[in-house]
């Protein structure tokens, strides 16, 4: 059926739009003004909370919330009229009436919302005075994640984001009106309640409320302490966004320009997750080839996104026998950066502090989880080690914005450093890995593998298309020699929950699932730079495309340090010694 | 740092007694039945409050938000829009008295200020003795007798401060009117 078109006027001007077009939407985009907006986020937060969007409909006694009023036939709109403005502004003050003044001192204070709104629309002084008598507490008890509910705006799109995106529910607004917060149950905390750590929130945050647990001063004092063997990892995601922390375009490739920063840091070794990212093909290929052929529990769910595992612990405990055995690449990372590496180099695993830079909040949670010491049980008979002195695999977790931040901070160039590689012999990686990054990434690479260990055949062509692109879920059947593989891509928690539906049936046609945490896979995670692109995924995803393509090895089993770390160290995939390094194993979290 | 929340489900904080578990999910099977989706939530509420001294134990909502299949906070939020609802202990009693503008103008502050001499409580607060919990109310919709105030289910009207201890006195006997 076609679209009934309405006129409307705006600011005296004629357009047609379509029927159900909002006047926000019918100004941004056919009058081309940018009518200001708060809380506003398009899919995913329309609820006309702010009143920040106001401009006056002729015949509507008040003013109109552009976000959420439809178009009407004949309708007249002012947006820019002596009465929108002031109630714009007023609206303004009356947010900051309660919000701290320390922008100075800000983590958000060069991309707030607020601010920025405050500035474009002339607001200059405050009037009113604050309201609340006290300051509210900050809720500190998540590893991943700081709220500072002060600065809270009640805008909801974190509520939104987390309940319609990610099916988590775990905060909403408690109380009403001008008391009202955004919290968790009974005020718990992030770090007691269902919250997954996976900081879509964060993303989502027109100010500083919500922030990343940072973990800058651990690795200044590490970088510091000459005792230490400091080294770092990079994750696939990482490369193709910190670039834009430096003003450079988005979906730069910064591969070289952020291994020569972290060097330039002070890091002894700048090594790449993407090595232990072939690492995971192999154990999880093989996993999947293992389930396949002896019978094993189908479909198989991969297991690199510590929010989506946290998600399975907590709704679908029924659901772990089905997910993967394999530690995440930055776990596998630590762990063999402390024992193959640490043996291979004669240093001392104690001394070894590994840093992981991540798209991802998540990852703080997850280097903490109490299972995640590997290297110490490997260690503690050889070295005597007694039980206090356990250690962790992953040290300290930089989210992207936090490593630029200290690039920043360490007066480096970043944009106008010449190219360097990582460090060998954890720094050699293929297109294989660099895909992890994106959603369905992780599928194409194990793909690229699966066939050619099943069919010991050379695949023709190495992009599984199918599996590409940012839609919620994506499945492909692949032809395997003649035996249909039936897979399934879910990226972002509302979609993965779609899947897991199925699985906790028994009613999953699919023999091999992948999940990521984050809307568009891990270039979408939430410790990526905040950016107000619309499209930022889609570039950052072309990024990682390219960055495969012009790889002169595209799969994990071709690494040929992988060829050697098994030949020297690990045996088999899925040997002995690899499962008791690289697999690991998840708890039920839910409410019986 | 260590972490001894790392692996604690949420909302277990104080597990329930079976019987108090036995006794949510009959009364959360008989209100679903009735009634869909959130409008069987403010029922659900009222019988707890009755059930458990005019306030909503944490864990009770915790264990109520699993079985109606909603979540802890989304059920949190809804108990706390609402004033009439407590996470709070409150006393046996609870006053409410109407604030809103009819009652306001016909009278409500003597109202209150007489209540808060009474009972020698501010508003928000229970007498010491646990009987009467004083709260400050949107309207009761009965603006025809304001200045109004309701004692648990019962509604007083055309109310001056003199009628008060009478009304106290009556409710603290146990009777109503």
């Amino acid at each position: 059926m076609e679209t009934r078109m309405l006129n409307v006027k705006i600011n005296g001007r004629d357009y047609q739009v379509p029927d159900g077009t909002t006047i926000l939407k019918a100004a941004r985009e056919y009058a081309k003004i940018d009518v200001p907006t708060l809380c506003y986020l398009e899919g995913i937060s329309e609820e006309g909370a702010c009143a920040i969007c106001v401009v006056e409909v002729k015949g509507a006694r008040n003013l109109q919330r552009a976000c959420v009023v439809k178009v009407t036939e004949g309708m007249e709109v002012w947006t820019n009229t002596s009465r929108v403005r002031e109630a714009r502004k007023l609206n303004v003050e009356l947010l900051l009436a309660n919000h701290p003044k320390d922008c100075l001192t800000c983590e958000r204070s060069q991309n707030c919302d607020l601010r920025e709104l405050a500035s474009e629309l002339g607001v200059r002084e405050v009037e009113f005075p604050r309201t609340r008598t006290e300051w509210l507490p900050i809720d500190n008890t998540s590893l991943s994640l700081v709220r500072d509910p002060n600065k809270c705006v009640l805008c909801r799109r974190c509520v939104n984001v987390c309940a319609k995106v990610q099916s988590v529910y775990a905060i909403d607004i408690m109380g009403r009106g001008s008391n009202s917060t955004v919290s968790t149950f009974l005020d718990e905390g992030l770090g007691n309640v269902e919250c997954v750590n996976c900081g879509q929130c964060l993303l989502v945050c027109p100010t500083g409320a919500i922030t990343e647990r940072s973990e800058i001063p651990d690795v200044w004092k590490a970088l510091g302490d000459p005792d230490k063997v400091v080294v770092v990892e990079t994750a696939p995601a990482v490369r193709v966004a910190i670039g834009e922390e430096f003003g450079m375009p988005d979906g730069t490739q910064a591969t070289g320009k952020m291994a020569a920063a972290l060097r330039s840091l002070g890091f002894d070794k700048v090594f790449d997750t993407d090595f232990s990212a072939d690492l995971t093909i192999m154990e999880e290929g093989f996993e999947l080839i293992g389930r396949i052929k002896n019978g094993g529990v189908l479909p198989l769910i991969t297991s690199c996104s510590p929010g989506w595992i946290k998600f399975a612990e907590t709704f679908f405990p029924k659901v772990l026998d089905h997910v993967s055995t394999c530690k995440s690449p930055q776990q596998m990372f630590g762990t063999v950066t402390k024992t193959y590496w640490a043996e291979k180099m004669g240093i001392d695993p104690r001394k070894i502090v590994v840093v992981s830079v991540m798209p991802c909040t998540a990852k703080k949670f997850e280097k903490e989880r109490p299972e995640m010491k590997t290297a110490f049980h490997y260690w503690q008979e050889k070295l005597g080690l007694k039980d206090e002195e356990a250690f962790k695999d992953v040290d300290c977790v930089l989210t992207t914005r936090e490593a630029a931040r200290m690039i920043r901070e360490a007066g480096i160039d970043f944009a106008n450093l010449p190219d360097e590689d990582f460090d060998k012999p954890l720094g050699e990686s293929t297109g294989a890995a660099v895909i992890f990054g994106a959603t369905g990434g992780v599928m194409e690479a194990a793909l690229r593998t699966a066939y050619e260990v099943l069919t010991k055949k050379s695949l023709a062509k190495l992009d599984f298309e199918d599996v590409r692109g940012l839609e919620g879920i994506k499945t492909a059947d692949v032809d395997i020699d003649g035996m249909i593989l039936k897979v399934a891509v879910a990226n972002g928690l509302g979609n993965a929950r779609v899947l897991m539906e199925q699985v906790q049936k028994g009613e999953s046609p699919y023999h091999f699932i992948e999940i990521m945490c984050c809307p568009g896979g891990c270039l979408g995670g939430g410790g990526q730079p905040i950016s107000d692109n619309p499209d930022i995924k889609k570039r950052r995803a072309e990024a990682i495309y390219r960055e495969d393509a012009g790889k002169p090895i595209r799969k994990s089993h071709e690494n040929p340090e992988i060829t050697e770390i098994y030949k020297d160290f690990l045996g088999e995939p899925n040997s002995e010694k690899a499962h008791h390094l690289l697999h690991t194993e998840y708890c039920d979290r839910s409410c019986k | 740092m260590e972490l001894d929340n790392i692996t604690r489900p949420a909302g277990q904080a104080q597990p329930l007694s079976d019987e108090d578990k036995r006794f949510l999910r009959e009364l959360v099977e008989t209100n679903r039945g009735e009634h869909h989706g959130r409008l069987s939530y403010m029922d659900i509420m009222f019988e707890l409050e009755h059930h458990y001294g005019n306030s909503l134990p944490g864990p009770v909502l915790g264990e109520v938000a699993r079985l109606l299949g909603t979540s802890p906070a989304q059920l949190n939020g809804f108990v706390t829009f609402y004033t009439m609802l407590s996470t709070e202990p409150r006393g046996q009693h609870v006053v409410r008295v109407c604030t809103s503008g009819p009652c306001h103008v016909t009278g409500a502050p003597s109202i209150v200020a007489e209540l808060k001499r009474l009972l020698g409580v501010e508003l928000g607060e229970t007498t010491s003795d646990g009987m009467f919990a004083l709260e400050a109310s949107s309207c009761l919709g009965i603006c025809g007798v304001s200045p109004a105030l309701m004692i648990d289910d019962d509604a007083y009207g055309n109310l001056t401060p003199e009628d008060l201890p009478r009304i106290l006195d009556a409710k603290r006997a146990g009777g109503t009117q």
